[in-house]
């Protein structure tokens, strides 16, 4: 069974469907034409090159190659992290890029070498979209959390310099923050797990079954690929935030106001 | 006991203090005033740590305020906030918070040390039950002063602490601290604590002077 090839005359009627949104935004003033002009013809270009790399890819299934893309992939991930929470790619990149590492690649093996046990384990078929799923979704819970971590000390510094005076280490003084961080960055993710099936089919499960696949094998992949989601995010989440304080805070225990990047971009 | 030698602060770049020069003895009771952003916080995060100092030395207890020392340093000082932050659990949990940390555990105070520092506080001990949100600022100021205690704190850093005040916890405040044998550098516009206190400094442009 294959998904129904859209022709292309019909595929771009689906950018005319554009035109509507993009008119209620410009009734509402709200100034994001351009923006989402822009982020709509990236979205297809890079979605199209992928698809073309896709299937070189596919085709080559060299180990090397499947771990030099995971590699990229993931340094672009982390400096979009580092820039949307607002913080400086030259002090934290490292930390930053060993947190997104942990979480990934801890998972990806899971799914590799005892779940899914593809042949041979590195098949690029299964190993690159994983590997993107989880990354993306790590990208997403780091901006956050990282964010609300770093902002939330700087906005708190007395309460910060309290726990320090009242005798904490530096762990003990940012757990707190910590907490909160993880905690806010999580919710989306939690939330979503609670009314998954219900009110939104996820999109991989979606692409599967019209991809021909069937449903019951479908679901397992997607149950698979939340868990692993939830789980990546936790522990790139606290990776990240534990390998980031030795860089972002100095021998006195303050936090370093060069760590936050020049203008914030949201 | 604490004193400033020529001291210039720093920030991104920025002199924020230049050249300060004082020292306070033992048990004295100092108020710095000038206008909001002239640098008084600054001057105190400095003696924690908390601002680079660019030249010159602070000492406290005859320690220079450098990483090495910064650990002991702050075993000495308490800060007692404008508007001190509380936890959403209640006033107990807060008033015990640093004996959850290493440095403090199982030197908890007994109930009757913890009733003996809020009565000098005038503060009711039923408090201890209720959520620490819903305090007056009054209370959540004494909370904190009633924790540094417990953790025999010598040298209390207070920034704007009348501002939030009623009038019987002001008195409550000022009595402890005027009466008490701590150290005290404050930040404060309040006219009643300023003429109270042994001495005042004023902040300028960066300069401090002493007001005779």
């Amino acid at each position: 069974m294959e998904a129904l090839d859209i022709p292309l005359a019909r595929f771009a009627l689906l950018y005319l469907l554009l035109l509507l949104p993009l008119y209620f935004l410009q009734r509402l003033k709200l100034g994001l034409g351009r923006e989402v002009l822009i982020s709509v013809v990236r979205m297809s270009v890079q979605l199209f090159l992928v698809g073309i790399y896709l299937k070189y890819i596919f085709a080559i299934n060299s180990l090397l190659l499947n771990i030099l893309w995971i590699m990229v992939i993931m340094v672009v991930a982390n400096l979009n992290i580092l820039k949307k929470a607002g913080l400086a790619v030259k002090k934290l990149f490292w930390p930053s890029l060993a947190g997104v590492a942990c979480g990934t690649l801890v998972v990806l093996g899971v799914f590799l070498f005892l779940v899914v046990r593809p042949t041979p384990l590195y098949d690029a078929r299964y190993m690159i979209p994983l590997a993107g799923m989880l990354l993306g979704n790590c990208m997403n819970g780091n901006i956050l959390s990282l964010e609300r971590f770093y902002s939330g000390l700087r906005k708190s510094e007395s309460t910060f310099l309290s726990y320090l005076l009242m005798g904490a280490t530096l762990k003990e003084a940012v757990h707190p923050f910590m907490r909160e961080a993880i905690r806010s960055s999580l919710a989306p993710t939690i939330a979503s797990m609670m009314t998954i099936g219900i009110v939104s089919l996820p999109g991989m499960m979606t692409g599967q079954i019209l991809g021909g696949s069937f449903p019951l094998v479908a679901i397992k992949y997607q149950i698979m690929i939340m868990i692993g989601i939830f789980t990546s995010l936790v522990i790139s989440m606290v990776a990240s935030l534990y390998l980031s304080l030795p860089f972002a805070f100095d021998r006195m225990q303050m936090l370093r106001p060069e760590i936050f990047a020049g203008k914030k971009k949201r | 006991m604490i004193s400033f030698d020529a001291v210039t602060i720093g920030m991104q770049g920025r002199i924020l203090m230049q050249d300060v020069s004082f020292s306070i003895m033992a048990g004295e009771k100092v108020v710095l005033c000038g206008k909001s952003g002239s640098g008084k916080t600054t001057l105190l995060k400095a003696l924690v740590g908390g601002a680079r100092i660019t030249q010159g030395v602070i000492r406290v207890n005859g320690l220079a305020v450098l990483s090495e020392n910064i650990l002991q340093i702050r075993q000495e000082l308490a800060y007692i906030p404008q508007e001190p932050s509380v936890s959403q659990e209640t006033a107990a949990e807060d008033l015990l918070l640093p004996f959850s940390f290493k440095a403090h555990s199982g030197k908890e105070p007994t109930t009757a040390q913890i009733e003996a520092v809020l009565g000098r506080l005038l503060l009711d001990p039923v408090i201890l039950r209720q959520k620490s949100a819903t305090l007056s600022g009054g209370e959540k100021q004494r909370l904190v002063i009633a924790r540094a205690i417990l953790l025999n704190k010598r040298i209390f850093l207070a920034d704007e602490i009348t501002s939030a005040l009623d009038a019987e916890s002001k008195n409550a405040v000022f009595t402890f601290l005027l009466e008490s044998e701590h150290t005290v550098l404050s930040i404060s516009h309040d006219l009643e604590w300023i003429g109270r206190c042994n001495r005042v400094f004023i902040i300028e442009n960066g300069i401090l002077r002493e007001e005779k």
